[in-house]
């Protein structure tokens, strides 16, 4: 008999009224809450911050791919400060769960986002190792156990009493190492994954596609990929609290990653096609849910 | 607002390449301003990106056919919406092969149009410049125009501006009927020798037909000064003049097309002090404001009314999304 699951989850203390998550990079609240209240869903993940502001790359930033998309926006963001009161307060009022993806080139700057996100209200953080678009820091963080390591026991002496996640990239030949790295130095729990780095050539010019190069796939193309990793790592740690996200379009797509092992659900690349998405996927993971339990699935 | 399905009336090649769809959108034809855009997403699910598709055309139920002058709306055109785009790609391939009767998913209006700024008020004299597939929004524009002169309802009210559109084509101009039912003069080029009256880009057409056009021209009622004080443009009285309302100039520009036409127009307008409305194009990720994939770099322009972040870089430059702040930006703002 397959496991049943509650519509709302506690998140490492944090209760979600959904298992749905927006996934960082996809919400926007001046643009996004014109689509969905943000209070809607579980949880909203903010694009990542970083202490000062980051200009992000190049255009052209996205590439089309089959059943996905290359991006390499640069985690362009308008830093701590203007986070605090552009970002974070208009969602607070809103009433929403909001996790901090948290960005830097360096452990200070990661420390000193998490330091000032401590006493702040936002819910949790998301410690981001996985970004493959930045020059330096991103995944330099994520594809070596100990480096992981390293970073999140900085971070956790900074964080005051907010939650850590740890976004792990899949761009590593044992995403398990890291997931049991990045928790043995004192992770709350993990999300996973990020996107897969890629590239695409201009068959006119001969040049990448992207100014940046290589960017990283997302959309229904890696949605086996991610199921595959969040089933391995909840193999390896069975009670780490874990976010699953990778190509999630519907709320079947979302349940299989809460069979694959995930607590809750990551909306990224759908909410780019259809701003109203996320609500529109928990809607559709509640209704399994219900009927499973009708059921006696 | 919300993404949904619409019945596509029409889908019809207009020239070599460039096609014109028409969609039974009533909400969004009322809703629609020109310059703004709509993204049109494609079926099947391998190409998942939206095609934004600037808006050519947008009949609302009512009203659009009251004004034998405001062109050729008919009833089959009430409550449609037009997009008309060029195939460059597979993308664009597959909207062309979409047909009258199928469903097309979209979301729309997008984005911040040609008179979407604080102050706007109609100015006395419009120039429309239009490269290739930037064309078609000059042509909603020059109909919203002649829609607002006279007031009534929600119209902006105020005379008549004249309108005087600069074509720029590749080969055979197409349009141009289009154009000459809300126009007062329709100038067209091409770069092929003989397909267009002048021969060239489109530059070069505003220099042959009106070099020296400037910001401020003698009308019979007399223009108000240059250089109004920005707390006059800012006041949002509807009851001042052209000139205040359209930061201080006579005339306003309006353009949408290659980004090296719109460069040099720019520079064109800057040097005369026409101030330009220009309307960008950028790869979009999601172009509801959300990815941060299409940004460009802009500078401040404190005595202009604009959209987003203000620069906070030591260069004096801040980046802005083109599908939310824009993509219609002020010439001046652009940094080319």
């Amino acid at each position: 008999m397959k496991k049943q699951f509650d519509v709302g989850v506690d998140i490492c203390g944090v209760p979600w009224k959904n298992r749905i998550a927006a996934a960082s990079g996809t919400y926007n609240f001046r643009e996004s809450s014109r689509y969905y209240d943000p209070a809607e869903i579980g949880c909203i993940t903010t694009k990542g911050v970083s202490p000062e502001p980051w200009a992000g790359n190049e255009t052209p930033k996205v590439a089309e791919t089959p059943g996905g998309m290359l991006n390499a926006i640069g985690l362009a963001n308008r830093g701590l400060k203007g986070y605090l009161s552009h970002d974070l307060k208009p969602l607070k009022d809103a009433g929403a769960t909001v996790m901090a993806n948290v960005v830097g080139h360096t452990t200070e700057e990661y420390c000193a986002v998490a330091e000032g996100l401590a006493d702040s209200d936002v819910d949790l953080l998301e410690l981001n190792i996985s970004c493959p678009n930045v020059k330096e820091g991103g995944i330099a963080f994520g594809t070596d156990p100990r480096t992981a390591a390293a970073l999140v026991r900085e971070v956790k002496k900074r964080s005051g009493r907010k939650p850590v996640l740890v976004k792990l990239s899949p761009n590593v030949t044992s995403i398990t190492d890291i997931a049991k790295a990045v928790c043995d130095a004192g992770a709350d729990g993990l999300s996973l994954i990020n996107t897969l780095i890629g590239m695409r050539i201009d068959l006119k010019t001969g040049e990448p596609v992207l100014a940046n190069g290589t960017g990283g796939l997302s959309g229904p193309a890696i949605h086996p990929v991610a199921i595959r990793m969040v089933y391995e790592v909840r193999k390896a740690l069975p009670s780490i609290p874990i976010i699953g996200m990778g190509g999630v379009m519907t709320g079947a797509d979302a349940y299989e990653f809460l069979l694959a092992g995930a607590d809750a659900v990551a909306v990224g690349t759908a909410a780019l096609l259809d701003p109203a998405a996320p609500p529109r996927i928990a809607r559709e993971l509640e209704t399994i849910l219900f009927d499973n339990r009708a059921n006696g699935v | 607002m919300r993404k949904e399905s619409y019945a596509i009336v029409s889908n019809a090649c207009v020239a070599d390449g460039v096609f014109e769809m028409r969609i039974a959108a009533p909400e969004m034809a009322a809703g629609a301003t020109p310059g703004q855009f709509v993204n049109l997403y494609l079926p099947g699910g391998a190409m998942l990106l939206p095609r934004p598709i600037s808006i050519a055309g947008a009949d609302a139920d009512e009203g659009a056919a009251t004004d034998p002058s405001a062109g050729a709306a008919t009833d089959a055109d009430a409550g449609t919406v037009t997009l008309t785009y060029a195939v460059v790609g597979a993308g664009t391939a597959a909207l062309a092969a979409m047909r009258a009767g199928e469903t097309v998913d979209a979301l729309g209006p997008l984005g911040i149009g040609f008179f979407d700024y604080h102050g706007f008020v109609l100015p006395r004299r419009v120039l429309l410049i239009g490269g290739g597939v930037g064309i078609p929004p000059l042509r909603f524009a020059a109909k919203w125009l002649r829609g607002q002169a006279g007031g009534g309802g929600d119209s902006a009210g105020g005379a008549a501006p004249r309108i005087d559109a600069f074509l720029g084509f590749r080969a055979e101009p197409w349009y141009l009927a289009e154009f000459e039912a809300v126009c007062d003069q329709v100038h067209a080029s091409s770069d092929t020798a003989g397909a267009a009256p002048f021969h060239g880009n489109v530059v070069d057409l505003l220099n042959a037909r009106c070099a020296d056009l400037t910001s401020n021209e003698p009308t019979e009622a007399g223009g108000e000064p240059a250089g109004e004080s920005a707390d006059a443009r800012h006041s949002g009285s509807s009851d001042g003049s052209a000139a205040e309302g359209n930061v201080g100039s006579d005339i306003l520009a309006l353009a949408c097309g290659p980004r090296p036409m719109l460069a040099a127009a720019a520079a064109w307008c800057a040097a005369r002090g026409i101030p330009l409305r220009t309307s960008l194009e950028e790869r979009m990720g999601c172009g509801y404001g959300a990815c941060a994939a299409c940004t460009c770099r802009m500078r401040a322009v404190p005595h202009l009314p604009t959209e987003g972040p203000k620069p906070q870089t030591p260069d004096g430059t801040v980046r802005k999304k083109v599908c939310a702040h824009g993509p219609v930006f002020w010439g001046e703002e652009v940094v080319w």
